[in-house]
């Protein structure tokens, strides 16, 4: 099958410039060469079974980084008050330093550009890429192939940073095409506790891509608190992934938001490779009109003692889709593993589907394993309840789903962003009201 | 207020209601009694709106509307009430939030300015006294985790807030302990005034010691068969349905 977003993407490579680091540079050869081997998933992808990439495949793509199309004005119009802290922005692929604030942080904190951070420090420069997977699809080596763009997080041992930090990815969305690449790494050190959010948002009209992987290494007793908050125009392709490295007795939560996008793939593999490490991935994805929205979780529980708690909740509207396929491998000697997986969904349209597959894979007796899925419609007695009390249709389905994603904004312990998020669903629940 | 002409209703493809005829003045107390399966509350329900029950025939007015073709929701905003047999529970959505809404709709259609948040929850706070609620029940879920006596006084708590021209209570003292059952009948008795009606759905006499009606209607297989005084609800205490049933059989001979 012939490709222009690939063909346009290898075509590209060898002119694009990120960075001077001779070792970025060989890794993004490497990242080239396997992507020309490997190519995109298809649907003969067991992982990607129920997302076609025709539509992707079909755009030509150009990876761009300016940053100079947006007035400032407007990309602050976008940040959420209420929040302050450091702050990296990057407007198609491109950092704006002077949105940014990454001034006195507290001693053992970095916070900045991949490319000057990791190569000022030879131990991050060795921790780049030791989350991926070995044997990732294409998108992987395709990053790889861009390497060089994003951020840098790294907290000290024993150090708190209490402020949130946000990631800001803005597609301007005035080139047709425009691809940005951007890889991040969050490094948390043996008791550094930190909260990180990812924030992608699309503003113009034009088609865009985003393949970003995001690379967490958190140490013995770490805790991260980590948040994903997608709201890509209808326009965005979106593919992305979180792969998270857990030592002894640290934390994740994670927050996965979806908000946007047209076709969205995200990818959050937790390794729980030290003893007593936990992790509670929390997910929530609305779609409208022809939104695509994959979400892939794995929790590889390696070690004892480990938990994993997920709740993931989709509300698809019109002719939305969604895909849920949680896998937990539970090795031979991940004895007293806790894991439990819980997916939830709402369809609000005869014409919305889900495919929601719980899929798991337990190597030892001694462990607690549960998961659930569900599929449904909202409740026609609470409905005629609500109408019977003056709430017209509309209004009182809105109430409903509303409802339904309640659960989950409500382990979100930000109150800006749990705000934030309320608003946006319900604006973008009012567009599909029948 | 309220007129029932030859009323026919299916819930399904089942023939339930055959042939109601009612009429409610402003002001009065209605009580339709009657023994299980006998179609009260399929009246109730046909009388909010409720979808999966069909009018095959007949017709009912309110305040000289044809209410028929009307929205569950604008029945409501035009003044009918219904306190439900099985309250439901509502996960996500508190019952401040629910009434806020439901008032604020009613207050719209009738042309009122609606209540801001203050001037509200002041509302809501005086008629959750008048039912003996606990302020936290306002900020939890609709009628999630509430006992049976929560939901009801829930229920009772909603129509003060929502003041409607008509309350039909479907079955609102079954399964009440006796406090329970004096605080939802003060709640209806301190509503009770000139320009409201009130049709009380119910299985037994007792709720009839606390709310007196006007008058007292037996409902047997879809129809009235009986209509009287509230000496009808004492006579019935007294004798059971099964006396009116034969008495009817007999007369059906003759």
């Amino acid at each position: 099958m012939s490709s222009p977003a690939l063909d346009s993407l290898l075509a590209a490579q060898p002119n694009w410039i990120a960075g001077d680091g001779s070792d970025l540079a060989a890794r993004r050869s490497a990242g080239l060469e396997q992507l020309r081997l490997q190519g995109l998933p298809t649907l003969r992808d067991e992982d990607w079974r129920y997302t076609s990439l025709k539509i992707l495949e079909k755009q030509r793509l150009q990876p761009i980084h300016q940053s100079d199309v947006v007035s400032n004005e407007t990309l602050e119009s976008t940040f959420l008050s209420d929040l302050s802290g450091p702050r990296l922005v990057f407007v198609d692929g491109c950092l704006v330093p002077e949105l940014s604030a990454t001034q006195n942080l507290p001693d053992g904190v970095r916070i900045g550009e991949l490319t000057d951070t990791v190569t000022a420090d030879v131990s991050l420069c060795a921790a780049l890429g030791s989350c991926l997977p070995a044997q990732g699809h294409g998108f992987i080596p395709l990053n790889e192939a861009y390497l060089g763009k994003g951020a840098c997080i790294h907290i000290g041992r024993n150090v708190h940073l209490e402020q949130p930090v946000q990631l800001y990815y803005i597609n301007s969305g005035t080139v047709a095409g425009a691809a940005v690449l951007p890889r991040n790494l969050l490094v948390l050190e043996e008791g550094a506790e930190a909260v990180v959010l990812e924030r992608y948002i699309g503003l113009g009209d034009a088609v865009s891509f985003t393949d970003v992987q995001t690379e967490v290494c958190l140490g013995a007793n770490a805790g991260l608190q980590h948040y994903l908050l997608q709201e890509e125009t209808q326009a965005a392709f979106h593919i992305g992934g979180l792969y998270v490295r857990q030592y002894q007795d640290s934390r994740l939560v994670s927050h996965v938001i979806h908000l946007g996008g047209r076709l969205v793939r995200r990818d959050l593999d937790v390794r729980l490779c030290g003893t007593g490490a936990t992790c509670e991935l929390n997910g929530l994805y609305v779609g409208t009109g022809r939104q695509h929205i994959d979400n892939h979780t794995v929790v590889h529980h390696e070690q004892p003692q480990g938990t994993s708690k997920q709740l993931y909740k989709g509300m698809l509207d019109d002719r939305s889709r969604a895909v849920f396929h949680g896998r937990v491998v539970v090795s031979e000697g991940a004895s007293k593993t806790d894991a439990q997986q819980n997916n939830r969904n709402l369809l609000l349209s005869k014409f919305a589907e889900v495919d929601s597959k719980p899929q798991l894979e337990i190597y030892n007796d001694d462990v607690k394993c549960s998961h659930g899925a569900a599929v449904g419609q909202l409740d026609t007695d609470a409905l005629f309840y609500l109408r019977s009390r003056a709430i017209d249709k509309a209004l009182a389905r809105r109430i409903l789903t509303v409802a339904f994603a309640r659960e989950v904004v409500e382990k979100i312990p930000l109150p800006a962003l749990r705000k934030h998020i309320t608003e946006q669903l319900e604006s973008s629940l009012l567009r599909g009201l029948h | 207020m309220l007129s029932i002409k030859n009323l026919y209703a299916n819930v399904g493809d089942k023939p339930i209601l055959k042939g109601i005829t009612l009429q409610v003045k402003a002001g009065e107390v209605h009580a339709i009694m009657g023994p299980n399966g006998s179609g009260k509350s399929t009246l109730a329900n046909v009388l909010a709106g409720r979808d999966d029950y069909r009018v095959t025939a007949g017709e009912i007015t309110f305040n000289g509307k044809d209410l028929l073709p009307l929205a569950p929701e604008v029945r409501a905003c035009e003044g009918i009430f219904l306190a439900f047999q099985y309250p439901v529970e509502i996960p996500g959505v508190s019952n401040v939030n629910m009434l806020k809404a439901s008032v604020n709709a009613i207050r719209r259609y009738r042309g009122d300015k609606e209540l801001d948040a203050i001037d509200f929850l002041a509302l809501i706070k005086d008629k959750a006294r008048t039912v003996e609620m606990k302020q936290e029940f306002l900020y939890r879920s609709v009628n999630e985790g509430f006992s049976g006596g929560e939901k009801k006084r829930n229920e009772i708590l909603q129509m003060a807030m929502l003041e409607p021209r008509l309350g039909i209570l479907d079955e609102t003292d079954s399964g009440l302990d006796i406090d329970a059952l004096r605080v939802v009948a003060g709640g209806v008795n301190a509503l009770r005034n000139p320009d409201r009606a009130f049709v009380l759905v119910t299985h037994y006499q007792r709720l009839l010691d606390y709310i007196q009606p006007d008058f007292v209607h037996v409902l047997a297989d879809g129809r009235i068969i009986r209509s009287g005084d509230k000496s009808l609800a004492l006579e019935l205490e007294d004798k059971g349905y099964g006396w009116i049933e034969q008495e009817r059989s007999v007369e059906a001979r003759i």
